[in-house]
C-alpha cells in the first residue's frame, strides 16, 4: 500500500506540475491575442476613417472617437490619432463642401451685378472703364495678384 | 463546407520560408501583405514575443507542431477570432520558425509549422474564413495598410502637426 500511494503521489505531482508547467507558459498567449486585437482594432478605424461615407458632422466625429477610446487605455499616440483623424475631417469638409460654398458665393455675386450694377456698367462703357480705376499696376501689385492665383490654382489641383 | 487547408498552408510555408530566408518563388500578394504586418508587429513587440517565444521553446516536449496548436487554441479560447489575431500567430510562428532553423532544424520542422496552421485555420477555422472572404478577405481587409503603412508615421505627424496648428488658431480666432 505504501508504495501504492508513493507511486499514486508522485505521478500526479508529475501530471499536475506538467500541465502547470504547460499553461504557466501558454498564460503569456494573452500578449499575442491582445497583439492581434490591437491590430485588428486599428485596421477597422483606419477602415471607418477612410471610408468615403464620413460625414463631416457631430455624431460620426464622437462615434470615431467613441471606438478610438473604446478601452479606456490612454496615450499619447491615441491624442494624435484623434488630431490626425480631425485633419481628415477637416480635409473631408473641406472638398465636400467647400467648392459648393464657393460656387454659391459667386452665384451670389453675379446674381447681384447682374440685377443692381449692370445698367451703371453699362453707362460706363463696360468693362473697360474699370482699367482707368486701376491704373498702371506696380510690379508688387501683379506678383501678389499672380501668386494668389498660383496658390488657388494648386489648392483646387491639389484637393481634386 | 469550404476547406482552406491548401490555401492556407501555401500562405503559411511562403511566410515561414521568408522569414528563415528562403526563397522559392516570388511570394504572393497575401505572404507579402503578412510579410510587412509581421514585420511592424515584431518591431513594436520585440520583446513581449521574444520572452513568449523562449517560454515556449523551453517549456516540455519538443514536438513544436502540438505545441502551436495547443497556442491556437488557447488564442481563440474566448471565441474570438479575427484577422489581427491571426497575423499575430503568423509573427509569432515566423519568429519560431526562425530560432529553430537557427539552430539546425531543418526544411520538415517548418513543413511541420506549415501543417500544424494549415491543419487548425484552414480546416478547423474554414467557416470562419468562409465567412471572412477567404485568404482574399485578408488582402482586403489590410488593403490600406499596405498603401499607407510606409509612409503612415511621417503623415500621421505631419497631419498631427496640421491639427495642433488648426486648433490654435482656432482657439486665437475664438478669443
Amino acid at each position: 500500500y505504501c508504495f501504492f500511494s508513493r507511486f499514486y503521489c508522485s505521478f500526479i505531482h508529475d501530471r499536475v506540475s506538467r500541465e502547470a508547467a504547460l499553461t504557466g507558459s501558454y498564460g503569456d498567449l494573452n500578449c499575442l491575442r491582445k497583439i492581434g486585437d490591437e491590430l485588428d482594432g486599428n485596421m477597422e478605424l483606419q477602415q471607418m476613417i477612410n471610408s468615403s461615407a464620413l460625414q463631416p458632422n457631430k455624431e460620426v466625429f464622437f462615434q470615431v472617437a467613441a471606438q478610438m477610446f473604446s478601452d479606456g487605455k490612454l496615450n499619447w499616440g491615441r491624442i494624435v490619432a484623434l488630431f490626425y483623424f480631425a485633419c481628415k475631417l477637416v480635409m473631408k469638409a473641406l472638398v465636400t463642401k467647400f467648392p459648393e460654398m464657393v460656387r454659391t458665393i459667386i452665384t451670389w455675386t453675379i446674381d447681384y451685378l447682374h440685377e443692381h450694377l449692370l445698367n451703371w456698367i453699362r453707362d460706363q462703357g463696360g468693362w473697360e472703364g474699370i482699367r482707368s480705376y486701376f491704373g498702371t499696376p506696380t510690379w508688387q501689385t501683379v506678383g501678389v495678384f499672380l501668386a494668389g492665383v498660383l496658390t488657388t490654382v494648386l489648392v483646387i489641383h491639389k484637393m481634386s | 463546407m469550404p476547406c482552406y487547408r491548401k490555401e492556407t498552408y501555401e500562405v503559411a510555408k511562403g511566410y515561414i520560408d521568408h522569414c528563415i530566408g528562403v526563397q522559392r518563388a516570388p511570394p504572393s500578394e497575401t505572404v507579402q501583405i503578412m510579410c510587412s504586418l509581421a514585420k511592424e508587429m515584431e518591431k513594436t513587440y520585440q520583446h513581449k514575443l521574444n520572452s513568449l517565444l523562449q517560454n515556449f521553446i523551453s517549456c516540455c516536449t519538443p514536438d513544436y507542431g502540438v505545441k502551436l496548436k495547443r497556442v491556437m487554441e488557447e488564442m481563440v479560447g474566448d471565441g474570438i477570432l479575427n484577422w489581427g489575431r491571426i497575423v499575430s500567430l503568423f509573427t509569432f510562428t515566423g519568429l519560431l520558425a526562425q530560432e529553430l532553423h537557427s539552430k539546425g532544424a531543418g526544411t520538415d520542422c517548418s513543413n511541420k509549422l506549415a501543417d500544424t496552421i494549415a491543419d487548425y485555420l484552414g480546416v478547423e477555422k474554414a467557416e470562419w474564413l468562409a465567412q471572412n472572404g477567404g485568404w482574399d478577405g485578408f488582402s482586403k481587409y489590410f488593403q490600406n495598410s499596405k498603401d499607407s503603412h510606409s509612409d503612415s508615421s511621417m503623415k500621421t505627424a505631419l497631419f498631427a502637426a496640421a491639427g495642433f496648428g488648426i486648433a490654435g488658431l482656432a482657439i486665437l480666432l475664438v478669443r
